[in-house]
């Protein structure tokens, strides 16, 4: 029972460790604690159950017009740091906004299989993270660091209130609706099983004492896939090397010929992206989807990158494993109640004798 | 050092932005007091009846059969030419399921003169928050759901017509025994007022019937993920698993141990009885036993004939909150027109149905009142068959 226990532990703590990973690549690279971070995981779980399930037209013109937006602001700024010119950055974002809005909004109300739908939503939330590093902390670069902070708590409440007027306050789930039917491992289930059974009900993996379904160890599979890919990209490539330079100094990153702000871009995205996979799956496996999901969420990974030494990837995946694991453990005492309290108390014990976290030591640090 | 003060920095916005951040449980603080229709301002001279509930959130499904069957006696009494010439208006109070909005919800309905009682609320928790506000303005609450021993306590202003969980508690106990062959029995609970009064009714008559409650475990309203605790459960070897708790976690937990290969039939007091539970956990709903106070098959035939009405109105189907808030609603309404069209009047009219000669006869049953405002009534049993509720083969009785 105990393996058990701790296998439900590590499955909620690769989900958190998703998370803190982008919490933990942001503040590396900025210094910034980014608290939209909980609301983009929100929205990577609300496009792809737009786009999965059957959504009102109201719903499919709101996320449209959102992804629209998105890719507007995205496109504008590209185009202009290449070009310069700004009629041709509008005409850039306009159409981009316009090609992606439609698309959404087809996809809306067409249903499309999952595996699509899903990476789609990653896409999207990435581009996401990306837009609010651009509208809402670049201009702040240079400002004090508690200008830039209370900005990212107001993104974060205009993006989950926004959630709300888009898709109501309620809980949504992918089981509720008949979903589409999904490209794969259908075979073995009867005629009229939802998607949603076949991912928790109809697969099992048995092995000694432990059991898992299949969604737990796909979630298991891809947190891990991810956080080892992370970790590679940014140990071994050229990016990775060019990230870590713009987290230790970025103006002498600049004066390497880094281009520093593309460099931010794509650590936004690839931790947007990171975030959005995480919603999504923990929004299959709590069969819960709301607005407010973000915010909890989101402080408890802040939480876990915190415990593992904020700005170190690899702290940021072992806390999120560690207070998965406690909050697991408390349950197993019988103590409901408190697991989310002992995980906290976990996370202050840790603080209190290491102030960097558990890994927060080996990081260079600007000074 | 500057990591230790960073991170103190980050501790603090982490402070700030719980305190802007909304409550990190319930639904969205917009969707708050006063909702639904009705509004402030009562046309003048009507008569105006409150009914207090969760109209938004995961328990709407419940608010909205309170509601409903309010407004069906409403338009009874409007459509004879309302009471004593003066029109009856229902005003609806949004609770959201949660105390401190039924508190604010209660200053609402006390505030408002034209209110001469008021049905609600559903959860003990909200009933328990409104009673003193309640007593304190002279205004009779009235429940039709709430069914915590200590509801109708301490104040003469506050009444029910549905059993008290002590009540309750013992008969799941003993049916669960009797009926269902059970020896063992895991316990989830809600952690309010309702979930632990329920279950701690159950395990006082468990003990002395010898059936053995071999684990319990708490859960609050927000939680979403039973996995843990369930294979907590499984070791255990329950024959059967108690939810004292309401239908929009217990279809969770339903749903959860039959992916969990956990599958013993499950056993819910009244607040699992929701036609939400069915619809929420689809084929994980069978074979649940429920308690509930009222069922349409055993109700005969005036029941079956509301029943219709009920259907025609609303197009929905009626459960047995929008009957117990029917009969709420028809016993207060019936309290201004011979007791007299003000709050004190009402109080004394219903305080008075005091034995089974004065009985209030409605819909779910003969009503009558002890001193504290407590009444008597059968507790049923449904089972879940066939993706709805039926009533149960064997009940107490």
């Amino acid at each position: 029972m105990l393996a058990q226990i701790l296998l439900l532990g590590v499955t909620m703590g690769a989900a958190y460790a998703l998370i803190a990973v982008g919490y933990t690549m942001v503040y590396g690279i900025i210094e910034l604690i980014n608290f939209a971070h909980g609301e983009i995981y929100m929205y990577g779980a609300f496009m792809c159950l737009a786009l999965t399930i059957a959504s009102t037209p109201y719903q499919a013109a709101g996320a449209a017009l959102f992804a629209g937006a998105l890719a507007w602001v995205v496109a504008f700024d590209r185009v202009l740091e290449r070009s310069g010119s700004k009629p041709l950055a509008h005409g850039c974002g306009l159409a981009a906004a316009l090609a992606l809005g439609l698309a959404v909004y087809g996809g809306c109300l067409a249903r499309i299989p999952f595996p699509v739908s899903f990476l789609l939503a990653v896409g999207l939330a990435a581009m996401l993270g990306v837009a609010i590093e651009i509208v809402a902390y670049r201009p702040l670069r240079d400002s004090p660091r508690l200008t830039a902070l209370i900005t990212a708590i107001g993104v974060s409440l205009v993006l989950q209130n926004l959630a709300q007027v888009i898709w109501s306050a309620e809980n949504h789930t992918f089981r509720k609706y008949d979903a589409h039917p999904s490209l794969f491992l259908r075979q073995n289930m009867p005629e009229g099983t939802s998607f949603w059974q076949t991912l928790t009900e109809g697969h099992y993996l048995q092995g000694g004492p432990l059991s898992m379904s299949l969604l737990q160890a796909f979630i298991l599979v891809t947190a891990f896939a991810l956080m080892l890919g992370l970790h590679l990209l940014v140990t071994r490539t050229k990016l990775g090397m060019a990230m870590r330079a713009c987290a230790q100094d970025q103006v002498a990153a600049r004066l390497m010929g880094i281009d520093v702000n593309r460099v931010i871009s794509i650590t936004f995205a690839i931790g947007s992206a990171l975030g959005a996979v995480a919603g999504i799956l923990v929004g299959l496996y709590r069969d819960e989807i709301k607005p407010t999901m973000g915010y909890q969420a989101g402080v408890f990974a802040f939480s876990a990158a915190v415990l593992g030494g904020i700005g170190n990837i690899p702290g940021a995946m072992v806390g999120g494993l560690v207070l998965g694991v406690a909050q697991s453990l408390a349950i197993y005492w019988e103590l409901s109640e408190w697991s989310t309290g002992i995980a906290y108390l976990v996370m202050i014990s840790v603080i209190i004798l290491r102030p960097a976290g558990l890994m927060g030591a080996q990081l260079p640090r600007k000074s | 050092m500057i990591s230790s003060r960073t991170v103190l920095v980050f501790l603090v916005g982490l402070l700030l932005s719980t305190g802007c951040g909304g409550p990190p449980t319930g639904p969205a603080p917009d969707a708050g007091v006063g909702g639904g229709t009705g509004g402030g301002s009562a046309a003048a001279g009507a008569i105006v009846l409150g009914v207090a509930g969760p109209m938004t959130g995961d328990l709407a499904q419940v608010g909205k059969m309170m509601e409903r069957g309010a407004k069906m006696r409403v338009d009874e009494v409007n459509a004879r030419g309302g009471i004593g010439g003066r029109k009856v208006e229902l005003e609806v109070g949004d609770d959201t399921g949660n105390p401190k909005e039924a508190s604010t919800v209660a200053q609402k309905f006390a505030s408002n003169p034209a209110v001469m009682a008021v049905v609600g609320h559903y959860n003990s928790s909200c009933s328990l928050a409104g009673k003193p506000i309640y007593k304190e303005a002279g205004l009779v609450e009235f429940s039709s759901g709430s069914t915590n021993p200590t509801v109708c306590e301490g104040s003469d202003w506050t009444f029910r017509n549905i059993y008290r969980d002590d009540f309750q508690g013992q008969m799941l106990a003993r049916y669960a025994k009797q009926h269902m062959g059970a020896a063992r029995v895991a316990v989830f609970y809600d952690n309010d007022d309702y979930g632990i009064g329920l279950k701690t009714a159950f395990e006082e008559e468990a003990k002395k019937i010898a059936l053995e409650v071999v684990a319990a475990q708490s859960y609050e309203r927000d939680t979403v993920d039973f996995r843990p605790q369930l294979s907590t459960f499984m070791a255990k070897r329950p024959d059967i698993i108690l939810v004292s708790g309401l239908f929009s976690q217990a279809a969770k937990i339903a749903s959860q141990a039959r992916e969990s290969g956990l599958a013993v039939p499950l056993l819910g007091g009244d607040g699992v009885f929701s036609d939400e539970y069915i619809k929420n956990a689809g084929a994980a709903a069978e074979n649940t036993y429920v308690s509930t106070p009222f069922l349409f098959e055993l109700g005969g035939e005036r029941a079956r004939a509301w029943h219709g009405e009920f259907k025609k109105a609303f197009g929905t189907e009626p459960d047995a909150w929008a009957v117990l808030a029917y009969d709420a609603a028809a016993l207060l309404l019936q309290g201004v027109e011979k007791g007299g069209a003000t709050r004190k009047a009402v109080r004394d009219y219903i305080a008075a149905i005091d034995s089974k000669e004065k009985a209030f006869a409605g819909l779910g049953g003969a009503t009558y009142f002890d001193k504290n405002g407590d009444c008597l009534k059968p507790v049923h049993m449904a089972l879940v068959k066939g993706g709805k509720f039926v009533p149960a083969p064997k009940q107490m009785n």
